[in-house]
């Protein structure tokens, strides 16, 4: 027999060992692959579309009248660079129809031409566009401009699209969260697949003992190992990189709904190139390998104790003092590993020495046995104990952060969507004009006016919002921190009643200001402070009267009184919040046209656009928490195969009960019970982690990446529901086993002579 | 004339389809050249060629300022004008200027005119604008639909325009072509006089394509006097020289796909003009010539009359290409040479081509314009 012969004959000896292997590296691939191939489409998604969203501006006539293919021929005629886009919106299932206008492309810089992957829809002739939409439908032109030409007629002026909210940051955000879920499931198949190469190793030193006394040197069966992991890795993995493929595309079509929604971008699915191929199963390769290195490498793990208690307890304390001290991102995330290793460490530790000290105190020997019978099981699967251990860890966290931006970003939206319906006034008409016009109508029984400009300061330029600070509709704003007396802002539970705000707007009222809490991190401004703010030619000091969440908007922002907007600024824009009495938005729309004699009105209805946000930020997160639900899932599966091989060393144990006359149920009793002891524990265990994993991710990770922090919040009822899924974890191991610790009576007689079950630590010294 | 306008159409058989469409908005304007598609899409255009076009012939005959205008109840057709310069310190210079039209399809009685909301696409534009100076040679294309008023034509004033670039007649017959690529980059403005009535090819302005009578109507300015400016390289130059003008149009689109063209028109120092082409296969090209004389006496030309054939070719990055011709015409004692001067003059746009000026050296001197297709790869 050849040496690869002697040493792969184990696995025919352990069928269950070489297919959990294998089935862990297929499903750990599987999923991190997956994960891995969607946020790089996703990458190259933006990268793709960044620069036409960037560069999307538009031509607008100052008149207020829309453009035409008039306004189109004359700009092009003058030498002008724009191209028309007629958007039809037709109802579902035809959906959006985007006519464009091929040859008048070609002047636009190729990076900044509207791009076709920026704009969900289907393409076809502006002319063909038209004659589909005829009267049925309504059509949008737009006519885009290459913001480089020169020679725009006086009469135009360039804007930029509207619609095109900063998503970078949510972006980053977005991608930030797949990458770390990523690098965690690849972690934990390293820590699956260390445990199961460690359990073999064990299993095999009897027989690697007996190689080398045949001469083989150690040095070729290490190589020989390191050949069999990589063919492992290989192997599982190259099925796992199928299966992740597979497992991309259906999470595709979903992803790909949350990319177009939120950002505007399609989804394209790149084609598999080898290097996709090659790149993850190259990385799970060396994972594996270095997974596996210190046995490999170093004969006997240390046994010190004391020693590998200190380092565990050094590295905790060393991960904790990063995450608090160092304010970078990577930093952070270095620290989260240390914390994760430190602590999954302390547990495999002490959770056996608590064991073995219960043990020690029981009176009743039964117990006794079952306490130390359960700290050998923490020592054997100490490594997929850990791992699951992460993974609970990681879904508390996630669903803490998801959660609590989910709802922080609801309460946000409505703070935003004041009214029902939002309309941009007309250039062409003067704003007090508008106002009275829009006031005097039926339909509408509030309204609040919006300004918008930028102001200068010490802290570069600002975005100015003026509010008309008596406005019902902004009674629903809630603070993070306020500095007016008698309102303590949203960590109150009564913070969003009337009085708080109201006292608020009153020192709004009487010149103060509210900013950003992206500003206020930046510059370290807190409620309470003054900031001076250059509005045109007026130059004006004020108190910050509190500070407000403002997400997605990388930019510092501050609300002011409009009584405070200087009388000869020019506003770069002016819109209107409207609470409507009755009827629906199309009778206000006419209403509205009639009464500020223009056709082109721009009503926005909010409630369409709560319910969009809300649909597609479901859909987001929806994504998050299978992704982590299925990491939590493989390390409980990781988990069932290890204790299912490993239970080969200790069934013989839970048969002596039987032979010293225990039933079969009360045995049965007692593996239940340790399974639940087991995965329960390991869940308690969890939550400290979870929580703090938490914490870091609200609190340090998000104002270091995007600027603002979320309130830090637990969910008691979701723990609830991880300790009962580990429970059943462990009722579903011990219901696994039973079968092996089935006796005949025969087998009962025969098991009451002497008999040494492999891989204890008993044979070793013997070897 | 000329072969490039002949593929053409099947480069707008294309523009319809969607992807085209797509690939031209994602930058990947070059993938279209593919001459695969363009076969495909000439093996159908003898059916759709019959739809509602009318077909030239020898009774059209031709009028002006009629003629100078579009001709809508034909499929195709174009405005061309090549001109040979030199700068003030005797550099020669080479100028193109082409606008084409292609219809989609016949125009019917009831055509809504110009509506603020309609963007037919009825008919498609393509412009062509080149400067060939000091070894550079630098090209621009523009593309527009018809109907709207980005583009289009008319007789009377004479007036051919699409976005910027235009082509107009100014005070006393004069007429004033402007075009370019934009701001900061290069662009002329040129003065242009005929100085002789127009030269009507073939028989009666109805010049055959094929032997089995196949043509198209076609006319030609063969003198104008040119003066103006042109900037280029930051520098903006005073140029003159003469020029050559054709006015082409028909709905046959015959078998080019099967070879190359080689379009040549020429200036002799002694005042005659010729005018030559052949097109299809190599072995057996259609050929075709009009000769035209100092004192106006002009003469058509049958492949028995005269030679023309490659002497030499030249590398380039897009293909081999002939760079020198012979031609001799026996019954007016011509044998020359026409050289390509040295540098590359592909128009690299939707569909690229070859256009250089050249020089003619033999029994007679002179300067004109070479312009061939079928040798890009």
């Amino acid at each position: 027999m050849t040496l690869s012969g002697a040493l792969l004959s184990h696995y025919r000896r352990h069928p269950l060992q070489f297919l959990a292997l294998l089935l862990i590296l297929l499903i750990a691939t599987a999923l991190w692959s997956g994960v891995w191939s969607l946020s790089q489409q996703a990458r190259a998604s933006f990268s793709a579309s960044d620069a036409a969203l960037a560069q999307r501006h538009v031509v607008l006539r100052n008149d207020g009248v829309p453009v035409g293919v008039s306004d189109f021929v004359r700009l092009r005629r003058l030498g002008v660079c724009v191209t028309p886009q007629l958007v039809v919106e037709r109802p579902a299932p035809q959906g959006r129809l985007i006519g464009i206008d091929a040859f008048s492309l070609a002047c636009f810089a190729a990076q900044s031409a509207p791009n076709a992957r920026a704009h969900p829809g289907v393409f076809v002739d502006i002319g063909e566009a038209e004659a589909i939409a005829g009267t049925r439908w309504p059509t949008r032109l737009t006519l885009f401009i290459d913001q480089t030409t020169s020679g725009l007629p006086s009469d135009y002026r360039i804007e930029q699209q509207p619609g095109t909210v900063a998503t970078e940051q949510l972006a980053d955000s977005f991608l930030l969260n797949l990458d770390a879920l990523c690098a965690l499931v690849l972690l934990i198949s390293a820590l699956l697949v260390r445990s199961v190469f460690v359990l073999g190793m064990t299993q095999r030193e009897a027989s690697l003992v007996l190689l080398q006394r045949h001469g083989v040197t150690a040095q070729r069966i290490r190589w020989h190992l390191v050949v069999e992991i990589t063919l492992f890795a290989l192997l599982g993995g190259g099925l796992g990189l199928v299966l992740g493929r597979v497992l991309a595309r259906g999470f595709a079509a979903g992803f790909d709904q949350v990319l177009s929604g939120l950002f505007s971008v399609s989804l394209y699915t790149q084609t598999a190139s080898v290097l996709s191929w090659l790149a993850p199963l190259l990385m799970l390769v060396i994972v594996m390998i270095w997974a596996v290195a210190d046995r490999l490498f170093e004969h006997q793990p240390s046994r010190h104790k004391p020693a590998q208690m200190t380092a565990a307890w050094l590295t905790l304390a060393t991960g904790v003092g990063v995450v608090l001290l160092l304010p970078s991102l990577t930093g952070q995330f270095a620290g989260i590993a240390l914390v994760l290793a430190g602590y999954g460490w302390l547990t495999t530790l002490n959770l056996p020495l608590l064991l073995e000290r219960l043990a020690r105190r029981s009176a009743s020997p039964l117990l006794s046995w079952s306490w130390s019978e359960v700290s050998a099981m923490v020592r054997q699967l100490a490594l997929p104990l850990a791992a699951l251990q992460f993974a609970a860890a990681t879904v508390i966290a996630v669903h803490a952060l998801v959660a609590t931006f989910e709802s922080t970003f609801y309460q946000w939206l409505d703070q935003r969507l004041q009214g029902d319906v939002y309309v941009q006034a007309p250039p062409a008409l003067e704003r007090q004009t508008a106002r009275q016009r829009l006031a005097s109508l039926a339909s509408v029984s509030a309204l609040h006016s919006v300004l918008r400009g930028r102001a200068q300061s010490r802290f570069g330029s600002l975005d100015v919002m003026a509010i008309e600070s008596a406005s019902p509709l902004l009674r629903r704003w809630e603070f993070l921190s306020t500095a007016v007396p008698g309102d303590t802002g949203v960590a109150d539970a009564s913070a969003g009643t009337p009085t708080d705000g109201d006292t608020v707007w009153r020192a709004v009222a009487a010149g103060q200001v509210l900013i950003n809490e992206q500003l206020s991190r930046r510059h370290g401004l807190a409620a309470g402070n003054a900031i001076t703010l250059t509005l045109g030619t007026t130059t004006m000091t004020a108190t910050i009267a509190a500070v407000y969440a403002d997400y997605g908007r990388p930019a510092g922002e501050v609300v002011i009184d409009q009584a405070l907007w200087p009388e000869n600024w020019p506003y770069q824009s002016s819109s209107f919040a409207v609470r409507l009495r009755s009827g629906g938005v199309e009778s206000f729309q006419q209403q509205l046209a009639q009464a500020w004699q223009t056709s082109d009105v721009k009503v926005r209805d909010n409630e369409a656009i709560r319910t969009l946000a809300v649909r597609i930020f479901d859909q987001t997160f929806a994504l998050t928490r299978a992704i982590s639900t299925m990491t939590l899932l493989l390390a409980g599966v990781a988990l069932l195969l290890m204790a299912l091989t490993l239970f080969a060393s200790r069934s013989w144990y839970y048969q002596l009960l039987q032979v010293w006359g225990l039933s079969a149920t009360q045995v049965r009793g007692w593996l239940i019970r340790h399974g639940l002891l087991l995965t329960g524990a390991i869940a308690l265990i969890a939550l400290p982690l979870g929580v703090f994993l938490t914490w870091v991710l609200v609190a340090r990770i998000n104002p270091l990446a995007f600027g603002w922090s979320l309130p830090m919040a637990t969910y008691p009822g979701f723990w609830l529901m991880i300790v009962a899924l580990s429970l059943a974890v462990g009722l579903v191991l011990a219901v696994l086993l039973a079968p092996q610790i089935a006796l005949s009576p025969a087998s009962i007689r025969r098991s009451t002579e002497p008999h040494h079950p492999s891989g204890t630590g008993r044979e070793k010294k013997a070897g | 004339m000329t072969g490039f306008k002949w593929h053409w159409p099947g480069f707008v058989a294309r523009i319809q389809t969607p992807t085209w469409l797509v690939y031209l908005l994602i930058g990947a304007v070059t993938a279209c050249s593919e001459t695969s598609s363009l076969d495909s899409s000439f093996a159908g255009l003898g059916d759709i060629a019959e739809e509602g076009f009318r077909q030239p012939s020898p009774r059209d005959g031709i009028e002006l300022p009629r003629d100078m205008g579009p001709h809508p109840d034909y499929r195709i057709e174009w405005w061309y004008l090549t001109a040979n310069l030199t700068t003030a310190e005797g550099t020669p210079m080479g100028l193109q200027w082409t606008q084409f039209r292609r219809g989609l399809q016949p125009p019917t009685a009831n055509d809504p005119g110009t509506v603020d909301h309609h963007w037919p696409l009825d008919t498609i534009w393509m412009s062509h604008a080149a400067v060939s100076f000091d070894g550079r040679h630098v090209f621009e294309e523009r593309l527009a639909r018809g109907g709207i008023g980005q583009t289009g034509a008319t007789a009377e004033p004479f007036h051919v325009w699409l976005d910027d670039w235009q082509l107009s007649e100014g005070q006393n017959g004069h007429w004033e072509l402007s075009a370019g690529a934009g701001a900061g980059d290069w662009h002329y403005t040129l003065r242009i006089r005929p100085q002789r009535p127009i030269v009507r090819h073939g028989q009666n302005g109805f010049s055959a394509k094929s032997v089995d009578g196949q043509g198209s109507m076609y006319f030609s300015f063969v003198d104008l006097a040119i003066d103006g400016t042109v900037t280029i390289d930051g520098q903006t130059l005073a140029v003159s020289g003469q020029g050559w003008f054709d006015r082409e149009w028909s709905s046959q689109l015959l078998k080019a796909e099967e070879g190359g063209w080689d379009w040549l028109a020429l200036h002799l120092g002694n005042g005659d003009k010729v005018m030559a082409f052949r097109l299809g296969q190599e072995d057996q090209p259609f050929r075709s010539a009009t000769w035209v004389a100092a004192n106006g006496e002009v003469e058509t030309l049958s492949a028995n009359q005269f030679t023309l054939e490659p002497l030499h070719r030249r590398k380039t990055s897009a293909g081999t290409v002939p760079d020198q011709w012979r031609l001799t015409i026996p019954s007016k004692n011509i044998v020359v040479a026409v050289t390509v001067p040295p540098g590359n003059y592909w128009n690299d746009g939707v569909f690229p081509y070859w256009e250089s000026p050249v020089a003619v050296s033999g029994s007679h001197r002179g300067t004109g314009y070479l312009e061939m297709t079928g040798y890009h790869r």
